[in-house]
């Protein structure tokens, strides 16, 4: 396998990773009814625009310009990471949501944006030589993961809105603002 | 905050649609109502509701 091929998966995998990501949150965010805080969503975005960069690479060829729109993304989510870390460091603070494996969900995020920032980097160093390669050897499995990943932001553009509508979400959220109007609107017919 | 979402979801479809470069400046834009969204947050100074 060239390192042109190797990279072509490791984007592939990176982006399917992501859409994986997202789509726990989600099940978390619908079956256990644990509403995102603003920004745990920031975070949601942060992944996606880690997202684009590796989607630029898998739909146009691999290019260091598209790994930039990675890193961008992956540095302002790191930045939302420590930003919730930092709000919930003081001892005897018991953090927001459950801790997995002893860490938040917050704090497992930083560790993603960082490790993402590493494999970036690494990628750049390798890949110097293979600038501009198309992508050859898109299959079916790079669709769908491409597919996956536009349905995600898309529900997650919709269960914001249902979230806090056009206005600024609230602190700690309990309920959907948009479902709780159009409850109250039917109630009062 | 919904506004992050909507423009990662048109810059996600421009690049699916093949738009090389107007899909890379979508992105960007991305990334910068992201850390706006962030900026904001921190500081509740911007004159913004989203």
């Amino acid at each position: 396998m060239n390192f042109q091929r190797l990279a072509f998966s490791l984007n592939t995998l990176a982006l399917a990773l992501i859409a994986a990501v997202l789509g726990s949150a989600f099940v978390e965010q619908i079956v256990f009814g644990e509403l995102p805080c603003p920004l745990c969503l920031l975070q949601r975005a942060g992944l996606i625009a880690v997202g684009l960069g590796f989607l630029l690479n898998l739909r146009f060829g691999i290019q260091s310009l598209h790994y930039g729109v990675t890193l961008l993304g992956a540095l302002v989510g790191a930045a939302a990471s420590v930003r919730q870390i930092l709000l919930h460091i003081a001892p005897g603070d018991p953090g927001y949501s459950k801790a997995i494996f002893g860490f938040h969900l917050y704090t497992w995020s930083f560790v993603t944006f960082v490790c993402i920032i590493a494999g970036v980097a690494v990628l750049l160093c390798l890949s110097s030589k293979t600038q501009n390669s198309r992508p050859v050897f898109a299959g079916r499995m790079t669709g769908l993961v491409m597919l996956a990943f536009l349905v995600i932001i898309f529900g997650n553009l919709v269960s914001t809105l249902l979230e806090c509508g056009f206005t600024q979400c609230g602190d700690d959220p309990v309920r959907y603002l948009w479902l709780d109007s159009l409850s109250r609107t039917f109630k009062a017919h | 905050m919904y506004i992050v979402f909507l423009f990662a979801f048109i810059a996600c479809l421009l690049i699916l649609s093949g738009r090389a470069r107007i899909g890379i400046a979508a992105s960007l834009i991305t990334v910068a109502v992201l850390a706006g969204l962030l900026v904001h947050h921190m500081t509740d100074k911007l004159p913004i509701s989203l």
